[in-house]
């Protein structure tokens, strides 16, 4: 059940419907928001519904006995039933989504090393958004853990997990967001209401038009063929791919935002115009903002030890921490390359930092950018390639390539330098824009969201291709 | 605040804005949205229910929509999304220099 499609709407008109009329119990609210959450997940596939509800049982129990414990005196226990719980989530995730990638990869080695042996065979069909809860789950874990959250009922937990609008693509809400609005029945007021319109609608847009037919259009069929295409197509494919992964992924994050505020609770942000960064350290401040602050601190600071054990170690973190980002996007090496790529520089513009002091000479900001989205725009080649060899001849035809266009037409030059355009506009322009309409009367309000749909509806590509952010 | 950044839902707080009656206003939004929708993009719901799977049920639906989207297109009401389709299908074909666009199948691209 994809967001932008009428079984979705339906589906929400209920739910809506539904929870603000049971509002007088914030019990059955959650309840009939729990079995929603399991609806929209199981038309995806039914059995993995009980995944969702182990690993809620799995996190929520742990979570419990890490609280009963007397944190003076019983604090290795402590520790023990949180690193089992975590290497429990990792095993979930590991099972699911590497196992494939580590037998293909074993039987490689072996095979290298004469030793060619039949690899056991089993298709392992990858849940939907397993990456996202179960990140979830364990952050839950380590929170409370650490003391910084209360354990909490199973039902909260099993909400916070499995909550319909960020289940399957994120935003990572942690606990310390979350738990404390499911405690209280929310309130829903016409700043929430309007801003959420706003959302859901702009990311309607971003998603149906611009994402999908740069897809369809541009992209997939030059990463599909990188060698039949010029130097020109190959350009605007890359730049077009950049585009695209932002349009979608920020497009979910926008409408899981807006369907959340409408249903009375608040999501944080999670992108911020990240190809106005000046630095990559900037964009990751921008980019995926749950994933990079969920890494930043319970990998590279909580597990890895951050900058606290030197600098050496903690260019190595870096590297360590995006190498693992890279990783868990997906069982393949293109995703590792792509981490690696991001690592790497990281770690050098700390070392140029360190060297050269913090008050150095700076390119001039605009060029600074520039310079960041092509590094970025690079380690998307790889991202979105096929194979590491795929990457390599994108790559190579973009120098050797020739130069007319077969692809390249009047509209995705539009919606290319549209997308690149969204990045000049005022960082609060939504916000801007929902201040404004929260005056309207609800007549106004409704036959302008009507209509600002029915474009995008007229302007959509045929069909709804998935968000890129489902495989992962 | 969130523990966690802001959230794009929360606006700058204004003396002047009181922002009750949400529910009821979001409630009617809705519901206004819905209806202009039902009645200006009929074409989607039709294109919807024929792509359910078949069943006596969907047989029916697919009738009544399909009444539904001739009705409205009689009115005149189903006009602006079908020209702003077929401008965006215009778009869609269009090509740098003299480059002609290859054959595509598509019932909707005539204006």
């Amino acid at each position: 059940m994809l967001f932008p499609t009428l079984s979705f709407g339906l589906f929400f008109l209920v739910v809506f419907t539904a929870v603000w009329a049971v509002s007088a119990s914030n019990e059955w609210r959650k309840i009939l928001l729990l079995l929603a959450s399991w609806v929209f997940y199981g038309a995806w596939d039914w059995r993995f519904v009980a995944l969702l509800i182990g690993s809620a049982l799995l996190n929520w129990g742990a979570a419990r006995i890490i609280a009963g414990l007397d944190p003076a005196e019983q604090a290795s226990t402590r520790k023990t039933v949180m690193l089992a719980g975590v290497a429990a989530n990792l095993c979930l995730l590991g099972f699911f989504k590497y196992y494939g990638f580590f037998l293909e990869q074993m039987g490689g080695l072996l095979a290298a090393l004469g030793f060619a042996r039949d690899m056991p065979l089993m298709e392992v069909v990858l849940p939907v958004g397993i990456s996202f809860f179960t990140f979830q789950g364990m952050s839950y874990l380590v929170d409370v853990w650490r003391g910084r959250i209360d354990a909490a009922r199973l039902l909260d937990v099993t909400l916070l997990m499995s909550f319909f609008p960020h289940l399957v693509a994120g935003p990572i809400v942690r606990g310390s967001d979350l738990l404390p609005q499911f405690r209280e029945t929310p309130r829903l007021t016409r700043d929430m209401a309007s801003a959420a319109f706003v959302l859901i609608v702009w990311g309607l847009f971003k998603k149906a038009v611009v994402a999908s037919e740069l897809s369809t259009q541009l992209v997939d069929p030059v990463f599909f063929d990188p060698a039949a295409h010029s130097r020109l197509d190959l350009a605007a494919a890359a730049y077009g791919y950049a585009v695209q992964i932002y349009c979608d992924f920020s497009a979910y994050s926008d409408m899981a935002i807006g369907i959340a505020a409408l249903l009375g609770y608040r999501f944080p942000r999670n992108f911020d115009q990240p190809y106005r960064a000046a630095s990559l350290q900037n964009f990751w401040r921008r980019w995926h903002i749950s994933l990079s602050t969920w890494l930043r601190d319970y990998l590279y600071i909580e597990a890895l030890g951050g900058n606290r054990k030197g600098f050496a170690r903690q260019c190595a973190n870096l590297m360590i921490t995006m190498l693992l980002g890279g990783l868990w996007h997906g069982a393949k090496w293109t995703f590792v390359i792509w981490g690696g790529l991001h690592g790497g520089v990281l770690a050098l513009e700390r070392i140029a930092d360190r060297l050269l002091g913090k008050d150095r000479p700076r390119l001039p900001r605009p060029i600074a950018i520039l310079l960041t989205f092509h590094i970025v725009v690079i380690g998307w080649i790889f991202f979105r390639a096929e194979s590491f060899a795929a990457a390599i001849a994108f790559l190579g035809g973009l120098i050797a390539g020739g130069g007319a266009s077969a692809v390249l037409t009047p509209l995705m030059l539009v919606l290319i330098l549209g997308g690149l355009a969204i990045h000049l506009t005022p960082p609060r322009l939504l916000q801007t824009a929902a201040r404004g309409v929260r005056w309207l009367p609800a007549p106004a309000m409704g036959a302008l969201t009507g209509i600002m749909i029915l474009i995008v509806d007229a302007m959509r590509f045929e069909g709804v291709a998935p968000f890129i952010y489902y495989q992962f | 605040m969130l523990d966690h950044g802001e959230s794009p839902v929360d606006l700058e707080d204004d003396a002047e804005w009181e922002g009750e009656g949400g529910l009821l206003w979001s409630t009617a939004t809705i519901g206004i949205a819905a209806l202009i929708l039902l009645v200006t993009n009929a074409v989607s719901l039709d294109d919807w229910i024929g792509d359910m799977h078949p069943s006596p049920a969907q047989e029916q639906a697919a009738e009544i929509s399909a009444d539904w989207r001739d009705a409205t297109d009689q009115l005149g009401v189903a006009a602006p999304r079908a020209w702003l389709h077929g401008w965006w299908k215009r778009a869609e074909a269009a090509r740098f220099g003299k480059e002609t666009a290859p054959d595509r199948e598509d019932r909707d691209a005539t204006p």
